[in-house]
C-alpha cells in the first residue's frame, strides 16, 4: 500500500512531538502521526542532512514505526524522567554521545556515560523549568561541539520529564573557524613573498642605472599594485565571510564626521589632480554601522571620482535625509560611464576600458567593496548620471 | 660607532634583504631565525635595536617582546615589530607592551631603514619634553601655559584635547594606541570607551584647522601625528 510521498521537515518541535508520542502511545498526537506514515522524507534542518526512509504501514505496530522514524533521523533524541532515568533514545543519541553498548533505557543519565556538560545542562534546564538551548563543548578526543535543546515532558503524571535534542555541529563550527582563519593565512602567505620581491627590487633600483633601473622600477610598481589587489581581495573576503559579526557596529556615526575624514584622507590625491572637493551635509544626519568600513566605502567612491573626474573639475559630496534613509552622493563631472555598463560596474574586476584603467591605476575591486560594505549595513548603492555629464554614486543607508 | 641591529626573522630571504638594506644604511645587522636564539644573542651582547617578526617558530614575537620589556636589563632596547598577518590586535598588544614601532608586510625596506634611524635618534635624545621649541606641522605647544598655536595663531583647547595633542607631539611619526592616549589624557586605570577618544580627536582636528590633517587615523590601531622626521629618505 503506497501513499503519496510527502516531506516533513523535522525541526525541534517536530522531533519533540514524535518522541512524546512514542513514549505515550495513547496521546493525542498518535492519530496524526500514524496518518503520516506513508513514505517519509525526513529532512533535518539543523544539519542539512536528508534521508529518505521507507516505513511500513502494515500491522507491525505503531510504536515500532515511530521507533524507526526516530532512529532514522541524524538528530539525537533522549527522553528522561524527573529523576534523570532514561525513558527512551534513538540510535543517533547512542552514537553521538558514545553511550555504552548495554541498553541505557532505565538507567540514570550519569550512569549511562552521558558527558558532564550535558548533565550540567539538564540540571540547569530543570531549575528554569522551561525550554532552553545551549551550545556545549565536549572535551573528548575529537572535541565535539553540540547544540542541545530541552523541552518539558509529562509522562505518567510526572511533570519533571524532559526531552533532549542534540545536534552535532562540530564540523560546521570547524568550517567557520577555517573560513575566518583563511583571510589571515592567505594574507601571511602572500605578503611574505611580495615583501621579498619588493625588497630586492629596491636594492636593484638603488644599485643599477639606465634600462636596468627602469626595469627595477617596473617591478616595484607592479609589486605595489599586486599588494593593493591582495589587500582589496582580503577586505572582500572578510566582508563576505561573516557579513555582520565581522565588524563592530556603532550606534551613531555622524555622516558629517565621516565625510570630513574622507576629504582629509583624499586631500593629497585631489590636489595632485587639481580637483576641488565640496561637502554639503546635513549636520544632524547619522547612520548606524562601522566608521572604519563606511569611511572605506565613501573613500573608494571619492578616489574614483578624483581619478575619473578630470583635471581641474569639482568632486561633490552631498548627504541628505530621504525618508528613513541617509543618502550620501559622490558626484563627479568627468566623462561618465556609458549606460550599458551601469548594471555591471559593481562586479569585481569589471573594466569599462582596460587601457584607461591601467593608466589611472586602481585594483578593479573598489566598487565591489563599496557594494559589500553597503549591503552589510542593510543599505543600497546605485549609479546615476550627473546632469551635464559625469557619474553620481548614491549610497543609501538606514538613518538613525 | 656603528650601531648594531638584531633582526629576528625566520624567513631567510627576508632577513637577508633587511640586513642588506641596513648594512647599506650604515648599520651593523645580524640575524637570528628564531626567538630562543634571539634572546640568547641579546643576553650575550645587547644590540642597539631589535627588528622583530611577530610570527616566529617557538617563542612567538609578542612573547619575546613581553620578555624583553619585562627584564630591566633589556627594557631599554627599542623594538620595531614586523607582521604579515595584518592582525591589528597583535600590533596594539605589542605597542602597549612597549614596542616602539611596527611595519606591516609588504613594506619598503627603505622606509624600514628610515624608521630604524628615527627610533634610534629619538632614543639618543631620550624623549625630549614637548616645549615651545617643538613645532610639528606648524603646531606649537607651550606646556607651562597650556597654550597651543597653529602658524602663530592661538587655538583654544579643552584640557583633554591639550593632553592628547601634547602626547601625540611627544613622538611625532609614531603610532599611539587608543589605550595609550586614554592613559596619557586621564592617567592610568581609567576605564573609558575607545570611541570617546575618537570624539576628542575629531574635535581636536576641527580646532587645529589646516594643521588638523597632521593627526592621522591608523585604522584598527590608533593615531599618530604626521612628521617629516620619518619621511622615507632616498
Amino acid at each position: 500500500m503506497n501513499r503519496t510521498a510527502f516531506a516533513i521537515t523535522l525541526v525541534a518541535a517536530g522531533t519533540m512531538t514524535l518522541c512524546a508520542a512514542m513514549l505515550a502511545p495513547g496521546g493525542a498526537f498518535w492519530g496524526l502521526l500514524t496518518a503520516c506514515c506513508g513514505v517519509l522524507a525526513v529532512g533535518v534542518g539543523t544539519t542539512g542532512l536528508v534521508r529518505v526512509v521507507q516505513v511500513g504501514t502494515g500491522p507491525s505496530g505503531r510504536e515500532e514505526r515511530l521507533r524507526s522514524i526516530l532512529n532514522s533521523i541524524s538528530t539525537a533524541v533522549i527522553a528522561v524522567r524527573g529523576d534523570d532515568v532514561i525513558l527512551g533514545l534513538n540510535s543517533a543519541a547512542t552514537v553521538l554521545l558514545d553511550l555504552d553498548d548495554a541498553d541505557p533505557v532505565g538507567v540514570p543519565l550519569h550512569q549511562a556515560g552521558v558527558p558532564e556538560p550535558v548533565l550540567a545542562f539538564v540540571a540547569a534546564a530543570r531549575r528554569t523549568g522551561s525550554c532552553s538551548t545551549a551550545e556545549l563543548s565536549i572535551d573528548s578526543d575529537d572535541h565535539q561541539t553540540l547544540i542541545v535543546r530541552s523541552e518539558p515532558l509529562v509522562v505518567d503524571g510526572d511533570g519533571q520529564g524532559m526531552v533532549l535534542v542534540l545536534d552535532d555541529v562540530t564540523r560546521m563550527r570547524r568550517l567557520e573557524t577555517m573560513r575566518s582563519d583563511f583571510a589571515a593565512n592567505v594574507s601571511h602567505e602572500l605578503r611574505t613573498p611580495i615583501t621579498a620581491i619588493q625588497g630586492y627590487a629596491e636594492l636593484l633600483d638603488e644599485s643599477s642605472q639606465g634600462t636596468d633601473k627602469d626595469h627595477a622600477q617596473v617591478i616595484l610598481r607592479n609589486c605595489r599594485r599586486l599588494s593593493a589587489i591582495i589587500e582589496d581581495l582580503l577586505a572582500l573576503a572578510r566582508l563576505e565571510g561573516e557579513s555582520q559579526a565581522a565588524f563592530t557596529v556603532e550606534d551613531s556615526v555622524p555622516v558629517h564626521d565621516l565625510l570630513d575624514a574622507v576629504t582629509r584622507s583624499c586631500a593629497d590625491e585631489a590636489s595632485h589632480a587639481s580637483i576641488t572637493m565640496r561637502v554639503d551635509c546635513n549636520d544632524q544626519l547619522a547612520v548606524q554601522g562601522s566608521t572604519a568600513l563606511l569611511e572605506q566605502a565613501v573613500s573608494n567612491l571619492v578616489t574614483n571620482a578624483i581619478r575619473y573626474g578630470g583635471s581641474g573639475s569639482m568632486v561633490e559630496l552631498r548627504a541628505t535625509q530621504a525618508g528613513d534613509a541617509a543618502e550620501i552622493a559622490v558626484v563627479d563631472h568627468g566623462g561618465g560611464i556609458p549606460l550599458e555598463h551601469h548594471s555591471r560596474v559593481f562586479e569585481r574586476f569589471y573594466r569599462i576600458d582596460r587601457g584607461r584603467s591601467r593608466q589611472v591605476g586602481g585594483t578593479g575591486l573598489g566598487l565591489a567593496i563599496v557594494k559589500n560594505i553597503v549591503l552589510a549595513h542593510k543599505g543600497s548603492v546605485a549609479l546615476k548620471e550627473t546632469p551635464g555629464g559625469g557619474c553620481t554614486f548614491v549610497m543609501s543607508l538606514p538613518a538613525v | 660607532m656603528t650601531q648594531r641591529v638584531l633582526i629576528i626573522e625566520d624567513e631567510p630571504e627576508i632577513a637577508a634583504m633587511i640586513q642588506l638594506h641596513l648594512d647599506r644604511a650604515g648599520f651593523q645587522a645580524t640575524i637570528c631565525d628564531n626567538g630562543e636564539d634571539g634572546l640568547a644573542s641579546i643576553a650575550a651582547h645587547a644590540p642597539d635595536l631589535v627588528i622583530l617578526d611577530l610570527m616566529l617558530p617557538g617563542i612567538d614575537g609578542l612573547e619575546l617582546c613581553r620578555q624583553l620589556k619585562y627584564d630591566a636589563a633589556t627594557r631599554v632596547i627599542p623594538i620595531i615589530m614586523v607582521t604579515a598577518r595584518g592582525e591589528e590586535s597583535d600590533v596594539v598588544s605589542g605597542l602597549e607592551m612597549g614596542a616602539d614601532d611596527y611595519m606591516v608586510k609588504p613594506f619598503s625596506p627603505r622606509e624600514l631603514s628610515a624608521r630604524v634611524r628615527a627610533v634610534l635618534r629619538r632614543r639618543a635624545g631620550d624623549l625630549p619634553e614637548v616645549d615651545e621649541s617643538t613645532a610639528v606641522s606648524g603646531i606649537q605647544v607651550n606646556t607651562d601655559r597650556h597654550e597651543v598655536s597653529v602658524d602663530g595663531v592661538s587655538v583654544d583647547l579643552t584640557l583633554t584635547e591639550f593632553q592628547i595633542l601634547r602626547f601625540l607631539m611627544s613622538r611625532p611619526g609614531f603610532v599611539r594606541t587608543r589605550d595609550q592616549i586614554i592613559e596619557a589624557a586621564h592617567g592610568p586605570h581609567v576605564v573609558m570607551s575607545k570611541r570617546t577618544i575618537d570624539v576628542h580627536i575629531t574635535a581636536l582636528r576641527k580646532k587645529l584647522g589646516r594643521a588638523g590633517d597632521a593627526i592621522e587615523t591608523i585604522r584598527g590601531v590608533g593615531y599618530r601625528l604626521e612628521s617629516d622626521v620619518i619621511a622615507t629618505e632616498p
